[in-house]
């Protein structure tokens, strides 16, 4: 059963021509830190409420932008509110640590689940213009 | 009638427009008979049962499979390959150490991916849900490990989006902690 079911898929997709991989998207929201962001949905800014070494909870400023110096994936928040759709952004953090908590509008192919390989990242500067972000490709 | 801009329908795609539909319809009827077989997730290690909420966090998967059986805050256990999320997305062949760029042949990229930042994922056998989950950890910290069968525990961010808590790396009969 479970054959003649991937076979009829494996026709369809052959007549549609549909590889099934990917999707364009553009994602406008705020760019987070998605292991803080995990924690608790309340960490959107660069300052970050963590547990501290005495058990306790605490703020830690600029928080963000150390966890993607780290190395740790950013992600852009849909709608930049807490609680909303959260993507992944394919693209090596550290470039995008300066950038933390800013508001964002990516362009990209929704590769994954949950996550965005950027063609195009832009994000709102101080005087609340548009401005692109360069983005690393890998060879 | 015609309007301007209408293309005339010739017999023949008639045809194949009629055999997709129905194509489409038997597809259908064959998926939802199938998902009654469908197996549970099996326990992990330490014997624990992760908990179904099918499709609860309402990401779409763009590879059009059905979601894992596992919601927002679940810890559960994955077993797959570390691959490059980058190349993987580029083509699927690209899930070993080396890969095939426009470029060129690239030794060890996924090595050199992982240590520049991009983010890693964990390739499954399973084929329910999404087939790679990525990992919200420090690329670089797994760079070593690439294309290498490990066992992930951790905490569903999202489907498709695994908080790493816990990696082991197989070795023969044997798993190492690595993370």
């Amino acid at each position: 059963m479970k054959l003649l079911t991937s076979l009829f898929i494996a026709m369809m997709f052959v007549l549609t021509g549909a590889d099934g991989t990917s999707e364009a998207v553009t994602v406008t929201g705020k760019l987070i830190d998605t292991k803080c962001y995990g924690m608790n949905h309340m960490n959107v800014d660069n300052e970050h409420v963590v547990p501290m070494e005495d058990g306790t909870m605490g703020k830690l400023p600029n928080c963000a932008t150390a966890c993607a110096q780290m190395g740790i994936p950013v992600g852009i928040l849909e709608g930049g509110e807490a609680d909303g759709q959260v993507y992944i952004l394919v693209t090596p953090a550290p470039q995008l640590a300066e950038h933390a908590a800013k508001d964002a509008r990516v362009v990209g192919d929704l590769a994954y689940p949950g996550g965005i390989i950027p063609t195009k990242l832009e994000v709102k500067n101080a005087d609340g213009e548009w401005e692109e972000v360069h983005l690393a490709t890998m060879m | 009638m015609h309007f301007a801009g209408d293309v005339p329908i010739r017999p023949g795609d008639a045809m194949v427009h009629r055999f997709m539909i129905l194509s489409s319809l038997i597809v259908l009827v064959l998926l939802v008979g199938c998902q009654a077989d469908e197996p549970e997730i099996p326990p992990d290690a330490d014997g624990r049962q992760d908990e179904a909420a099918e499709g609860r966090d309402g990401a779409t998967d763009p590879s059009g499979r059905p979601p894992m059986a596992a919601a927002p805050g679940d810890v559960i256990a994955l077993t797959g390959t570390l691959i490059d999320t980058h190349c993987y997305a580029d083509d699927h062949a690209n899930a070993g150490l080396d890969h095939d760029r426009p470029q060129g042949f690239v030794p060890d990229c996924a090595i050199l991916c992982a240590r520049s930042g991009f983010p890693v994922g964990l390739l499954l056998d399973d084929k329910r849900g999404p087939d790679v989950w990525i990992l919200v950890t420090a690329p670089a910290v797994l760079a070593d490990y690439m294309a290498q069968t490990v066992r992930v525990r951790g905490e569903v961010r999202s489907n498709g989006v695994l908080i790493p808590q816990r990696v082991e790396l197989q070795q023969g009969d044997e798993w190492t902690f690595i993370l």
